[in-house]
């Protein structure tokens, strides 16, 4: 009696390791128990997979749990696992057929429908994949499926859909911290920052160290010009992430907010070391420097905003408003001109207008003026009071020009 | 106010047991609470106050232990599980022993073997039929598992002999073990022990502890068993199983409704109609007992083990106590944080209950082998909510903000007088670096390559050893065209103030393609200057030098 009718006596051991994360330990079980049934276990060796797997190990692993399934033709959980692992590797087409394999063992499961869901989300089939998860969330519903589909309504842009969903999500487990997280993001969005504002709060309530609830949060108040409030949220995820060169361009516009220049320019080229081709730190490195007369600087970092995204309308008026100040009118009304090509912007015309002014070309900025005029008047009464500056602007220009 | 106090601890108690090799119980009856630890290095031990009061070794690691009453008005029994035996103990003595029975094999795996033992049955007749058994389902013994899967008739072979005389028995060993009331609720009434196998089953033994009343197959192989209510009366056994579903037995049978968790479970328990699963996600998720989900906890860290905490005062207390990886343990009052107590080093099993005489005692086993005791503050108030949890304290470390220097703040004013001049200087320059860029590439283009003719295809390598007066010149020349060269002389140019070349004269007078030549010329640097000596290869066919070569003469002291 042998040591082969007991050697799967050690295997609630190895289950115990496994989930109580002691790797290195199971892993020297596991050997000892391979080695002792001439790698006849099939539990260790799964586990042996998982760990190698969450290791990174995916080839070797996949072979495990071949290798596991082979001793155990008919268990689900390493078909499953295989098909994870072909998913992994970004074989999703085998891992599909695997997972559809899985089903014949076992029809209703629901995580060989949401891992098959995400194997066509990554083939990106969205309808095969929303059928899966629907399914799988049929069978029973699970936050990570809701998350997925969720993702995927937001993929093809079905946002009433991908809240729907969330909120479904939220109805089955109205505490989940990343979902709330997600749905405030989502509402952030779509420009709908009040909802938004809520639900981060409230993802924030439950986890209050959340760096993605924490940086919408505190852009949301930096939006309302709250500076000192959304400085102390960023406070937070410095600590726990200080190398996040969102974070720290949101700082720097923090600091400008409270017209700290040198501090904002300091955070923000700090941003721009964490990141050097995101091109909102350098537009807003550009807007810090025009407002220090830096025009020379600012020239250059419109000039890099532009390189890395040439499809915002406000970077070439901006540039524009650089260059004029450098005297280049010629190329400041070339990128007037590009800006108004992409957008018709009440301000683009302004401004226009202003430096068309400052050089004396008046009836050219005369016309500006006239579609500024045509395009403020439209707009109700309170996007007007908004600015106070527009206003001065406007009754400075007019006065100038001559014009009503 | 601190809600623990040391009771005790034992550093170097040298154990490692996990939650369900741990367990508090009143062994002797005499209202003195022991403590029992079954060490995985097969050792029982049990604590009595703070000095250990027995030690026993046992035959093999302990899955899992439990003090349970069998009579009402003795001292209770302990069971400790290992392997596919359980041995009871009784009064700090061994009591018994039960073994749980051999797996029922098919008839028809039994035959053939038994025809395989005896030679008349072919081999792969044999396998054959077992892999079509194992497709019907049935359940086989390890030893024709391990038969299938050898692919090769050799190995088939050599196994059937290597293992054909042994008798053919497959037992199973405990994965787990719980406690069920038998007939009524009080914490020393008459119980029964719940067993789980690694063969996906579960039972139920009588209360002596001698027979199997209750028989139930699951669908996977239990890791953790936890239950309510009264054997003779309405009773659930809920089980978590190594697929991470949480199945529940109802009155012997199996419910068809089932939890299903995203990842593997951690530890399972039940406070009244609530049932508590840790995963490996850092979560702990409540369920009804039912199976609705009720609320999900979420946890900074993975969790080691849950455990409940029950007290009795005016009224019955019973919190939830989550430990962390990182040695922080937390308790919860429904879905509140009540309190959080850090040890600093992660923790392998915990148990929660009475101790010497006190109730309310936490016991700890934590990873380097030491027993922690911690006693909860009677006045505690536990009813009321926790506090309120105000922003977290990483809000009061101030940002670093990158300094700026003196010099920066010179420049900015700087650029702000002259912005014109430096964009106009950068204009230019950009244009002037336009202009380079455009004409050094018209050179590449009209460019001869230097080092290397085109006609005959010759390639020289040329270097410097010494450190001086006198170097040497290695000339290495190889024809790579495929007619071989002839009469090569090597000539040179330089200043004669500067150098002398000692060697007379170089000359290959046949160059084999492919084949790689070497000279050697000796030079005399006259004056130590770093100069350049121009060294050609020339045939008689053309007055232009066929490749040619800088030499740069490093600078030298002379002596």
């Amino acid at each position: 009696m042998s040591k082969l009718a007991k050697k799967d006596g050690r295997n609630w051991l190895l289950y115990l390791l496994y989930v109580r994360n002691e790797p290195e330990e199971c892993l020297r079980l596991i050997e000892e128990i391979l080695k002792e049934t001439n790698d006849r276990n099939d539990f260790a060796s799964y586990i042996k997979g998982l760990i190698l797997r969450s290791r990174g190990q995916i080839p070797q692993s996949l072979d495990l749990f071949r290798w596991s399934q082979k001793l155990n033709p008919f268990s689900v959980e390493m078909v499953k696992q295989v098909g994870r692992c072909l998913y992994l590797q970004g074989r999703t087409k085998a891992s599909i057929e695997v997972y559809e394999e899985a089903l014949k063992l076992c029809p209703d499961d629901w995580e060989i429908y949401h891992f098959k869901g995400l194997c066509h989300t990554n083939r990106n089939e969205i309808e095969d994949a929303m059928d899966s998860f629907r399914a799988a969330n049929l069978i029973q519903k699970h936050d990570a499926t809701f998350m997925q589909l969720g993702e995927v309504y937001a993929r093809k842009e079905d946002y009433k859909s991908a809240i729907d969903t969330y909120l479904e999500a939220l109805e089955f487990s109205p505490e989940n911290p990343e979902l709330l997280t997600t749905l405030g993001l989502l509402y952030l969005r779509l420009s709908e920052n009040l909802k938004a504002f809520q639900y981060l709060g409230n993802a924030l309530t439950l986890d209050a160290t959340n760096q993605k609830a924490l940086l919408a949060t505190g852009s949301i108040i930096q939006d309302r010009s709250d500076h000192d409030a959304a400085l102390l949220k960023y406070r937070i995820i410095a600590a726990h992430n200080p190398n996040s060169a969102q974070l720290w361009n949101n700082i720097g516009m923090c600091f400008f907010g409270k017209s700290k220049n040198v501090a904002a320019i300091a955070c923000l080229k700090k941003a721009q070391y964490l990141d050097p081709f995101e091109w909102i730190i350098a537009y807003n490195l550009g807007i810090v420097h025009l407002s220090t007369q830096q025009y020379a600087s600012s020239f250059h970092y419109f000039n890099a905003a532009i390189s890395l995204n040439p499809y915002f309308a406000t970077s070439y008026m901006y540039l524009a408003m650089a260059l004029s100040s450098l005297g280049d009118i010629e190329n400041a009304c070339n990128a007037y001109e590009k800006a108004l090509s992409m957008e018709e912007d009440f301000l683009i015309f302004l401004n226009y207008s202003l430096t068309l002014c400052n050089y004396g070309r008046k009836e050219r900025a005369v016309q500006m003026y006239m579609k500024f005029q045509e395009i403020f008047d439209k707009l109700d009464a309170a996007s007007k009071e908004l600015d106070q500056d527009v206003q001065e602007k406007r009754r400075l220009l007019s006065k100038a020009l001559g014009v009503q | 106010m601190e809600l623990w106090t040391n009771s005790w601890q034992d550093p170097v108690a040298g154990l490692k047991a996990t939650s369900a090799c741990m367990c508090l119980g009143d062994l002797k009856s005499d209202g003195e609470y022991n403590l029992v630890i079954a060490d995985l290095k097969k050792k029982l031990r049990v604590y009595r106050g703070t000095s250990i009061a027995w030690e026993s070794l046992l035959l093999d690691v302990p899955s899992a232990v439990a003090i349970y009453y069998s009579e009402i008005d003795a001292p209770p029994n302990l069971a400790v599980a290992s392997g596919s035996f359980i041995f009871i103990y009784k009064n700090s003595r061994p009591f018994f022993k039960f073994t749980l029975p051999n797996l029922e094999l098919p008839p028809d795996e039994v035959s053939i073997w038994e025809a395989l033992k005896e030679s008349r049955m072919d081999p792969t007749e044999a396998i054959a039929r077992l892999s079509s058994l194992r497709e019907s389902m049935s359940l086989l013994s390890n030893r024709s598992l391990d038969l299938l899967s050898y692919d090769s008739d050799e190995e088939r072979l050599e196994f059937i002999e290597a293992t054909k005389l042994t008798p053919l028995v497959q037992n199973t060993s405990i994965t787990t073990l719980g406690v069920l009331k038998l007939d009524q609720e009080l914490e020393n009434a008459v119980s029964v022990l719940v067993i789980g196998t690694e063969h996906k089953f579960l039972y139920v033994l009588d209360k002596t502890g001698s027979a199997i009343i209750t028989k139930v197959v699951l669908p996977d192989v239990p890791a953790f068993i936890s239950t309510a209510g009264l054997f003779s009366g309405e009773y659930r056994i809920l089980v978590a199983c190594r697929d991470s579903n949480i199945y529940t037995v109802k009155n012997g049978q199996l419910m068809p409704s089932i939890i299903e968790l995203e990842t593997h479970s951690v530890g399972l328990i039940n406070i009244d109609r609530s049932i508590f699963v840790g995963s490996v996600d850092q979560k702990v998720h409540c369920y009804h007992i039912k199976g609705r989900k009720l609320y999900t906890l979420y946890m900074p860290e993975q969790v080691s083990c849950i455990e409940m905490l029950k007290l009795t005062r005016a009224r019955v207390f019973k919190g939830l106590l989550v430990a962390l990886a990182n040695g922080e343990i937390r308790l919860y009052k429904d879905k509140v944080l009540l309190h959080s107590l850090s040890i600093g080093e992660t923790i392998l099993g915990m148990a929660f209950g009475s101790y010497g005489r006190e109730e309310g005692s936490l016991v700890l086993n934590v990873k380097s082998g030491g027993i922690v005791v911690k006693l909860i503050d009677k006045k505690a108030n536990l009813e009321g909510r926790n506090e309120f949890i105000g922003p977290p304290p990483e809000q009061e470390i101030p940002l670093v903000i990158p300094a700026k220097s003196k010099l920066y703040l010179e420049q900015v004013d700087r650029e702000k007088e002259s912005a014109r001049q430096m964009y106009g200087g950068f204009l230019r320059d950009l244009t002037s670096l336009r202009l380079r860029t455009a004409k050094a590439y018209l050179q590449l283009q009209y460019q001869e390559p230097t080092n290397q003719s085109i006609e005959s295809q010759l390639s020289m390598g040329a270097y410097v050893q010494g450190l001086g007066p006198l170097f040497t010149i290695i000339l290495e020349v190889q024809n790579q065209g495929r007619q071989s060269s002839t009469d090569i002389v090597v000539s040179f140019s330089y200043d004669p103030k500067l150098f002398q070349i000692l060697t007379p004269l170089t000359y290959f007078p046949c160059l084999v393609p492919t084949l790689k030549y070497r000279q050697e010329i000796a030079v005399r640097s006259i004056e130590g200057a770093s100069e350049n000596i121009r060294v050609f290869l020339q045939n008689k066919v053309s007055c232009l030098p066929i490749i040619s070569a800088f030499i740069t003469i490093p600078g030298c002291d002379l002596v």
